[in-house]
């Protein structure tokens, strides 16, 4: 059995840096959201939220459309069915891991 | 990951799962439009009674689409969300089937056998707490709304007020005032959870800033 120390290497580090989880939880939560409210959630800058955005679709976690409501040119945001299954297996890990390290003591190693 | 960083991202989930329920500035208007029908149709009203019914249904046409208005702020200040379809499912299901039958039959109870306690006031106390479960948690201040409608119960006992339409004048004044107060907090909690946005590129704490203030 190995310690739980050792189960964090094993966590996703696209999806576990704070502010993309962050994003991921939020859009794990919903079909779509847009960029404004992206930014208000997490507090970031647009150059930074931008930046995280630009990485998880990269990764083919994210979609990102945009498009104009009115004359107001707007981001939308979308989870694609890799990054839902992404966000989810990520959590799971997390949830194994806290429990670990509630059970572990260093005689069990 | 710290236990205070979890329940942030928790938070996240629920907001954004129910971010219709936190924009608590939509419900003031509706709020003062049932005040405005419980003060209408008190004994002491100077509103002839013919006029009751048209003026409850002007003051809540204005406040629905006042409330639609507010909803577009919201749009424009925090953002938009669209909901994964059918994900209220549940939630409107016991709404429909098992809430909203409920008030309807304690508010005819209420009216019909004139019972010396309120009925209506615990059965909008469970429904209250129930919604605010039911939409992300938080927002403590619906805990201490639930506990007056519980007490709101005994006021024909107590003598407050008298058994029949007396008492559900308190109770439509205490639910126009839930909905005015509580739809103030639920903004000011929604704006603690939602920081300013700082525009300048200098990196923050994500999850810190969505929860730090909890």
């Amino acid at each position: 059995m190995s310690a739980p120390f050792e189960r964090l290497a094993e966590l996703d580090r696209l999806v576990h840096e704070p502010a993309r989880l962050a994003i991921m939880t939020a859009l794990s939560a919903c079909e779509r959201a847009d960029f404004l409210y992206l930014q208000r959630l997490t507090g970031l800058s647009r150059g930074n939220l931008s930046s995280h955005l630009s990485k998880l679709e990269a990764a083919g976690l994210i979609a990102i459309e945009k498009e104009f409501v009115g004359k107001i040119p707007t981001t939308r945001v979308e989870p694609t069915r890799d990054g839902r299954a992404a966000i989810a297996r990520h959590w799971k890990q997390l949830e194994k891991l806290r429990q670990a390290t509630l059970e572990w003591t260093p005689d069990a190693t | 990951m710290p236990i205070r960083e979890t329940a942030a991202l928790d938070r996240i989930n629920a907001i954004t799962a129910n971010f219709f329920f936190w924009q608590g500035l939509r419900w003031i208007p509706l709020g003062a439009a049932l005040l405005v029908a419980a003060w209408s149709s008190s004994q002491s009203s100077p509103v002839p009674e013919s006029w009751r019914s048209t003026l409850f249904i002007a003051t809540m046409t204005v406040a629905l689409a006042v409330s639609a208005m507010i909803g577009r702020w919201y749009g424009r200040s925090f953002g938009r969300v669209r909901g994964i379809p059918g994900q209220h499912a549940r939630r409107t299901r016991t709404k429909w089937l098992v809430v909203y039958p409920a008030l309807l039959v304690a508010l005819l109870v209420d009216v019909i056998v004139k019972p010396p306690v309120l009925v209506s006031g615990i059965t909008f106390a469970a429904a209250i707490e129930a919604y605010r479960r039911s939409t992300g948690g938080g927002r403590h201040h619906y805990i201490i709304v639930s506990i007056a409608f519980a007490a709101l119960t005994f006021a024909p006992t107590l003598g407050l007020a008298t058994p029949g339409a007396g008492a559900l004048n308190l109770l439509i004044t205490l639910l126009g005032a839930s909905y005015t107060i509580g739809g103030l907090l639920d903004h000011r909690e929604l704006k603690r959870v939602f920081p300013d946005v700082d525009d300048t590129d200098t990196p923050r704490g994500a999850v810190a800033g969505a929860g730090g203030a909890r």
